[in-house]
Formats: structure tokens, C-alpha cells, sequence
């Protein structure tokens, strides 16, 4: 076997193999879906709605969840409203 | 899931399809391919700022501060008297209720707090959310108004 039999068996065979899968890698889309939108304030707000709390941590007077009796009128303390 | 709080922030058995919790806390969801990621419209940035400034508001002043974002109706501040009784801890917290599709900001806090959390500090919280609001920084505005209203809030 010649020396440019063996570059061509071992050395650009393998080059090219390896440049079909980078081609092909490349051609797909990145992710199996789409993520949303940015929300912008001016669109429409279509989510779901969500509730952000940080949970883990610890109020010193919490005790657990006890069943709240009180109208919700009842116990609100501070309230404020705005528009923009 | 840590074990700070009695609240469970998911309950497992509302979780959509092919969604789990793991024994981090963390959900592990698929998403099936071709569909919309069922995911929150803001960048990762966004919810780590909003998480850490809920943390520290929290954190700082003893009070559980819960931030609520959807529709409130066409009425807010009757809207956010329905979502007040359902957030965790709610007499010893203060709620940022934001309704976009209405341009609407309701701060409400719980009884147990409210001569911490009193009506101008609500207010202090309305008037640098509605700052941000204005030039269309959703994010921004509800954590410079949890800094707000943190600091106005005294540590007992």
C-alpha cells in the first residue's frame, strides 16, 4: 500500500465522514420546541397566572398552615393600588 | 424539597403531564417536540433577581412577601381580595398583585403585619413599581418595589 493510498483510506475518509455529521449537526434546530415570547408589557398577558414566594424561608412566627376563618375584607392590614 | 417551610410550593398532584418533582425540589418536566415550552415569558436573569430580591425582602423583615402575576378582572382590588386568602401565610404577608392585561398594581398586607406593613409603605411599593412599569420593565419594577418596601419595613 502506497503512502497516498494510506493517507486516502485513513486520513480523508475519516475527514470527510467527520465533516457529513458536522454538516448534518448543524442543520437541525437547536431545541425540539420554542420557548415563548418575552413578555412585554404592552402585550397581552396570556400565561397562566403565577405566584412567586420564597417558601424556604422561615418566619419566626410561622406555624404552619392554620385555616384562615376571616373574610378576606377582614384581613387585609396595609392595602395601595396604582395604574400605569 | 427544603425543609424550612410547612408550605409545599408544588403539590405533585397538580403537575402537568410527565412532570415530576425531584428530591431536590426541582421539577423535572419533558416537553413534548414541535410545542411551545410551557415556560414563564422572562429570562433566566429576570427570575434569578426576582427570587433573590423575594428572598431577601423575606428574609430581611420577617414578613412572607408573595408576588402574584395575572389577570385580576376587570374590578383589581376585588380581584386580589380573592388570590389574598390563597397565598402562603397570608395574614403574616404582603401581596404585589400586578394584573398586565389591565395596567393594575394592588399591594395588600395581611392583618397580623399590618402595622408594619402599613399603607404608605404599600404605597412606597405601588410608586417605584409603577416607575419601572412605565418604561415596560415588568421585573424590574416588582423587585425595586420588594427592595422598597423591605427597607421601609423594620426588623422587629
Amino acid at each position: 500500500m502506497s503512502i497516498l493510498e494510506t493517507l486516502l483510506i485513513f486520513g480523508v475518509i475519516p475527514l470527510v465522514i467527520y465533516l457529513i455529521i458536522t454538516f448534518l449537526s448543524t442543520r437541525g434546530k437547536p431545541y425540539a420546541g420554542t420557548a415563548p415570547q418575552h413578555f412585554d408589557l404592552r402585550a397581552q398577558w396570556t400565561h397562566e397566572p403565577v405566584l412567586w414566594s420564597a417558601v424556604d424561608e422561615v418566619t419566626t412566627h410561622a406555624h404552619g398552615h392554620h385555616e384562615l376563618t376571616a373574610a378576606p375584607q377582614d384581613m387585609i392590614g396595609g392595602s395601595a393600588s396604582g395604574k400605569w | 424539597m427544603a425543609s424550612g417551610s410547612k408550605w409545599p410550593a408544588i403539590d405533585p398532584a397538580t403537575l402537568p403531564y410527565q412532570a415530576v418533582v425531584t428530591s431536590s425540589g426541582r421539577i423535572s418536566a419533558v416537553h413534548e417536540a414541535g410545542d411551545v415550552f410551557p415556560e414563564l415569558p422572562f429570562t433566566k436573569d429576570e427570575l434569578v433577581r426576582l427570587d433573590n430580591a423575594l428572598t431577601q425582602a423575606t428574609r430581611r423583615t420577617k414578613v412572607r412577601f408573595n408576588v402574584y402575576l395575572g389577570d385580576l378582572g376587570d374590578d383589581p382590588a376585588q380581584g386580589v381580595l380573592d388570590v389574598f386568602p390563597k397565598t402562603p401565610e397570608a395574614e403574616r404577608s404582603a401581596l404585589i398583585a400586578v394584573s398586565p392585561n389591565h395596567r393594575a398594581i394592588e399591594i395588600r398586607s395581611g392583618r397580623a403585619v399590618g402595622d408594619r406593613v402599613t399603607d404608605s409603605v404599600a404605597q412606597l411599593g405601588v410608586t417605584a413599581a409603577v416607575a419601572s412599569f412605565g418604561q415596560g420593565d415588568l421585573i424590574d419594577g416588582i423587585v425595586a418595589a420588594l427592595r422598597v418596601m423591605s427597607a421601609a419595613v423594620a426588623k422587629p
